[in-house]
């Protein structure tokens, strides 16, 4: 069916075919993380319009995506004003940096250690840990401390130089604006935080093979309060609470010369991980190498290794593992030639 | 062979037989056999990439599935097996596949050096001296030692087949002119009996420098990139290094504040430095204090 075509019939008898189709018993699937794959992608944090246009698009993520931000355009828009890191709680933490850090590591909801071996029994054995898993984010930041109590891991690595990140500001909104190059950093972050899932990781995957070293250095996944200014006194009041994951990373970077450490920050809505660490990596990247000038060559080796989900999706998520034994070590030869 | 009366002949009839849902220590028989080859081929031309059929296993790719292959198709009864990432028994990832392997092996696990028959590794070498019956598993992510400088795989392989190591020696030498040594920190490439170079995984430098005539076998499994490497019992390995400029091993900035050590090969902990090897330390911990 193409939308070019006239409204006819046969059209009509299609759409309906379509839609019965659709109809189908959604069974017990339990699709909490697509979900929040598309409100990501959407750029909109609305997960029960994702689970609705996941279920009319048939399973179609991006069609999906396509339908909230279709949906997404017609919408009101108010500003939002920038989040405070007092009202982010913080749910869960990782440092593949040290093997300590201050203020501690949580590996709260760890996608990680969900199994990779599919399960042919029916009955629910974990039943009772279900409940828990697809619990709402949001439940469990009672006790949780905030972004502002926890202190920032990059803070730790004062023995390396690191190339300075570009003055920070407030950005565009993708959705609002159109945005033409050159895009400053935050533009860039914004549009790239929308972006497809597997195109980051492919592309991120490109680059992590290339460097010498790549350490994430802090992930945290928090519940950030959304706070708006009251149309009336003006004051700003908590509207929403939108899961956020976000993660820092260093990469070799030459600083006027010597090796040092170039810094990549990304975040990304929701709890899928690879996202953020693939925004953070090509954030890195590209304040190490400037524009990324290094050449890429689109070779068959480099297609046929791109396109390879579980490869580029462990490879990209393996930052999660613990690095301190070559971190320490890539730190003590960055000393010893800054020293030397 | 002809198929008798009492032959199974289907799989599942096999596993029927077998009593359990799936293959002992995980993989069936004709991967292992196909792995076990490959560690043979490699040993064979010691330090050169053997491809193998690398399964998708219940690690993401990346997380050692290079390792955990050549691990389980080794593994027998009687194995005692230790999992290590980045010189610790406790990380998850690594508590996860001594779990999948004693379990699917039916073997005992342990986290002591001494005591284990094969150790599997993501990062470090083991600083305990390893005996001629023990064997070591190392988890590769790169096993292309000249994927930096010559990024083409075939042409890397020309390089490989001709022992014309031209780039990465001009690499190294590019590094000397500017910053004074080598930019490698962890990975440091390494020439095996003179001949051919292989990533050594990213170990430290400080394991590096420990290669050399290890009375142990040496394997190296990178399951993302598909391929094997292997150092026999005894080989030389040298760090591609020119003579007057010795490759270094990293200097920590303290003693271990648990063992006192000065020797070891050491990390910051909340601004602490500490042995990397908990277990090495945990024994040098123990012989010093009664």
């Amino acid at each position: 069916m193409y939308a070019s075509m006239h409204e006819n019939d046969a059209l009509c008898a299609a759409r309906a075919l379509a839609q019965r189709a659709t109809a189908g018993p959604g069974g017990h699937a339990d699709t909490s993380m697509l979900e929040e794959q598309v409100c990501a992608e959407a750029g909109l944090w609305e997960t029960t319009a994702a689970r609705r246009a996941l279920d009319q698009s048939r399973g179609d993520a991006a069609h999906a995506v396509s339908m909230l931000r279709v949906w997404a355009a017609t919408q009101p828009h108010v500003q939002a004003l920038p989040v405070s890191p007092d009202d982010v709680a913080v749910v869960r933490r990782l440092s593949s940096a040290y093997p300590r850090i201050p203020g501690g590591q949580w590996l709260g909801l760890a996608p990680e250690l969900i199994s990779r071996q599919l399960n042919w029994t029916d009955d629910d054995g974990p039943a009772a840990d279900r409940p828990e898993l697809t619990a709402d984010v949001t439940a469990a930041t009672a006790d949780a401390p905030t972004r502002a109590a926890t202190p920032r891991v990059r803070d730790l690595i004062d023995i390396a130089a690191t190339v300075p990140s570009p003055a920070d500001g407030a950005g565009d909104d993708p959705a609002r604006t159109v945005l033409t190059p050159p895009y400053s950093r935050a533009n860039r972050l914004a549009m790239l935080a929308r972006g497809e899932t597997g195109a980051l990781v492919a592309l991120a995957a490109l680059i992590l093979g290339r460097r010498q070293e790549a350490v994430m250095v802090e992930l945290t996944v928090g519940v950030a309060a959304i706070r708006i200014s009251h149309p009336r006194t003006g004051l700003p009041c908590a509207a929403a609470e939108v899961p956020v994951t976000e993660v820092e990373v260093v990469l070799d970077a030459d600083v006027d010369g010597r090796p040092g450490l170039a810094t990549g920050w990304g975040a990304s809505l929701g709890r899928v991980e690879r996202r953020a660490i693939s925004l953070a990596l090509l954030d890195g990247a590209m304040q190490a190498d400037g524009e990324l000038r290094e050449p890429l060559t689109l070779d068959e080796q480099t297609v046929v290794a791109a396109t390879d989900g579980p490869a580029t999706n462990g490879f990209v998520e393996h930052l999660r593992l613990p690095h301190y034994a070559s971190f320490a070590s890539y730190l003590a030869n960055v000393a010893g030639r800054t020293a030397s | 062979m002809t198929p008798g009366p009492q032959r199974p002949s289907t799989v599942a009839a096999l596993a029927a037989q077998h009593g359990r849902p799936e293959a002992y220590a995980y993989l069936d028989e004709d991967t292992k056999r196909n792995v076990r080859r490959a560690i043979l081929k490699a040993l064979a031309i010691p330090g050169w990439q053997v491809p193998f059929a690398s399964r998708e296993m219940p690690v993401a790719r990346g997380w050692g599935s290079g390792g955990l292959q050549v691990t389980l198709s080794l593994v027998g009864p009687n194995d005692v097996v230790k999992v290590i990432d980045q010189g610790d028994d406790h990380s998850s990832n690594a508590v996860g596949m001594r779990k999948l392997i004693s379990e699917s092996a039916g073997c005992a696990e342990t986290t002591s050096t001494t005591a284990a028959t094969i150790i599997q590794s993501r990062h470090r070498i083991p600083e305990l001296d390893l005996r001629a019956d023990q064997l070591l598993v190392l988890q590769v992510p790169h096993p292309e030692p000249l994927r930096r400088v010559v990024p083409a795989d075939v042409a890397a392989l020309v390089h490989h087949a001709e022992r014309d190591y031209t780039p990465a020696w001009l690499d190294l030498y590019d590094a000397e002119a500017r910053i004074g040594g080598p930019r490698t920190a962890a990975d440091h490439p390494v020439l095996v009996d003179g001949a051919r170079l292989m990533s050594p995984s990213p170990i430290p430098r400080y394991d590096v420098l420990r290669l050399n005539r290890r009375p142990h076998p040496i394997l190296l499994g990178a399951g993302r990139r598909a391929r094997l490497t292997a150092l026999p019992p005894y080989i030389d390995v040298a760090p591609l290094a020119f003579e007057d400029s010795p490759l270094d091993p990293e200097h920590a900035g303290a003693p271990c504040w648990r063992c006192g050590s000065t020797q070891t090969y050491r990390v910051l902990a909340e601004r602490r430095w500490c042995c990397s090897d908990i277990d090495a330390c945990r024994v040098r911990l123990e012989a010093t204090t009664p």
